[in-house]
């Protein structure tokens, strides 16, 4: 576009974007400013700064007795689910990329909005519809029943990651691994599958984020044996108003911005413009 | 045959949704009320009852009003962020500032504007000390906050397309513009704006799907009191337990989401052959 140029008009941009990027930072920075705060609520800007809060978070980290599950538990959980549901649609996602790059056939275009499907689709729907079904599947756990709706959630991400690997890889060097006498399993392992090695991993890091963080399928779908961490936090905030849950939003989110540098390391977060 | 074999796992992760919604479509034939519980059936009243009954369409009303401002409001905020990303030499900075509230947990980020817009917080208390206001604001369980909210939420995906389809534009022609006795503003006015239409249509339509069928939203910053369709259904299918009707109101909510997505893909069709 335009060179650069001090002008009005320019000076007007820059002042605008720094306006909605102040909103866009707003509630965030707001969490880490106020989780330092010396008092019990949540008034900003605190009057004096301590780090009881994060103290208080400590102490939720066990199993309060009769009351809630503790953190840990409640971390690890939704740990176990997200790492699940990440290797399974990594798996899944994976093997269905590369049937539909390797081979061209018919109707492979409708497949693709298939496989894309739920990450359009009403979230509150999903959740809604699966509380239905699961009703007649007495047989299944809460943690299963987690487990397969953030598959579901999780598949579409891994589909695209990958499939945009494959397709900026080509089928050449794969072709001539066959050509030199490799078996089809051997070219994919050996060749195809180190060269799509980011793509696999940033889907997988997609999936389990997307797993970590979701709120609404989780909503209809978890009980009070499988109560992962979004719940939680959910519950608390119900209940109580003090600052505790400001240090825990903060760990949170640097746990969110070291995932963002790994993805950025991996594929570089320059490519969601781009595609 | 071994390509299918390929494609099965995906394909009964994604099945499991479509068997999921079947089953919702079937319940939203039957009929309830509240004290012989649901009946078998098929029986049209769910859905007529959401073309009459008043709650439901003042539901539709309120998610229809919010999910209009919220897209405008994103455009007229978004544009100028996408048109400076897309002249950006530290374009990864600004990037990883849009991208954020999108990888964040979403209850941390509602937690957020809770702690901004209670009555003690940022906001009121910026509101005072101007003299804007002369007492503090309820914000929380009004439809602004749930704009402000779903604003955040939606922001980058306003965003990325329309920064997608500007990096695109060949330079050249703006240029080319000015080069002909055009102010720098007309050049942008009448090329570069028109030439990004496509991106535009793209961010809003997902921009409103997405405001559409918000959840978290109405739920924390609303308090349930912005009665938007997804409060709708969900006190349906949670508290009254009449299911048929909730299901109804759910396949309700996809056809109007459809209806927007389709549009969403013509207009990256369109984009494609321009």
């Amino acid at each position: 576009m335009l060179p650069r140029r001090r002008t009005t008009g320019h000076l007007f941009l820059r002042m605008w974007c720094g306006l909605v990027f102040a909103f866009l930072l707003a509630p965030i920075a707001i969490l880490f400013l106020t989780s330092f705060t010396a008092s019990e609520t949540l008034a900003f800007p605190p009057a004096q700064y301590s780090v009881r809060w994060y103290a208080k978070v400590l102490q939720h980290l066990k199993d309060a007795p009769g009351l809630k599950p503790g953190l840990t538990g409640v971390f690890l959980l939704s740990l176990r689910i997200g790492l699940i549901a990440a290797a399974g649609t990594t798996v899944a996602g994976v093997l269905a990329a590369y049937a539909m790059h390797r081979y061209r056939f018919r109707g492979m275009a409708i497949l693709r909005q298939y496989f894309l499907l739920p990450l359009m689709f009403p979230q509150i729907v999903t959740g809604i519809a699966l509380l239905v079904w699961f009703n007649h599947l007495t047989a299944l756990g809460p943690f299963v029943r987690l487990i397969l709706g953030h598959m579901i959630l999780t598949l579409p991400y891994v589909v695209v990651t990958v499939g945009a690997s494959l397709e900026a890889t080509g089928t050449d060097l794969e072709e001539a691994a066959i050509g030199l006498g490799a078996s089809r399993l051997r070219a994919f392992l050996l060749v195809t599958l180190p060269l799509i090695r980011q793509g696999v991993i940033a889907g997988a890091i997609f999936a389990f984020i997307i797993s970590f963080n979701a709120f609404t399928i989780t909503y209809f779908l978890y009980s009070g044996d499988a109560l992962p961490l979004p719940i939680w936090i959910f519950e608390y905030m119900a209940y109580f108003l003090d600052p505790t849950l400001a240090a825990i939003s903060s760990c949170l989110i640097l746990l969110t911005l070291l995932a963002m540098f790994a993805l950025d390391r991996l594929v570089g977060i320059g490519r969601l413009v781009t595609r | 045959m071994f390509r299918l074999l390929l494609l099965l796992p995906a394909f009964a992760i994604s099945a499991s949704l479509l068997i999921a919604c079947l089953i919702l479509f079937r319940y939203s034939f039957e009929t309830w009320s509240p004290t012989t519980g649901m009946q078998p059936g098929w029986s049209l009243v769910n859905y007529f009852a959401l073309f009459r009954d008043p709650l439901y369409f003042k539901a539709f009303q309120i998610t229809l009003q919010i999910s209009f401002l919220v897209t405008a409001i994103a455009l007229l905020l978004g544009y100028p962020v996408a048109y400076l990303l897309s002249l950006s030499r530290r374009k990864h900075l600004l990037l990883f500032v849009i991208v954020l509230p999108l990888l964040m947990d979403v209850l941390v980020r509602a937690y957020g504007w809770i702690v901004l817009l209670s009555r003690s917080g940022l906001v009121n208390r910026a509101l005072l000390w101007s003299g804007l206001a002369e007492r503090p604001i309820q914000f929380l369980g009004t439809p602004t906050a749930v704009v402000l909210e779903l604003l955040h939420e939606v922001l980058p995906f306003m965003i990325l397309p329309i920064a997608g389809v500007l990096q695109r534009i060949d330079p050249a022609l703006p240029e080319a513009a000015v080069g002909l006795g055009a102010s720098r503003f007309t050049a942008f006015w009448r090329i570069t704006v028109p030439l990004s239409l496509p991106g535009v249509l793209a961010g809003c339509m997902l921009t409103f799907s997405l405001a559409t069928s918000a959840f978290v939203a109405p739920l924390i910053l609303g308090g349930g009191r912005v009665f938007m369709m997804s409060i709708l259904i969900q006190q349906q299918m949670t508290m009254l337990l009449n299911w048929p009707a909730g299901s109804a109101q759910a396949i309700g909510l996809v056809v109007l989401v459809s209806v927007l997505l389709l549009g969403y893909v013509r207009a990256l069709r369109a984009q494609r052959t321009t």
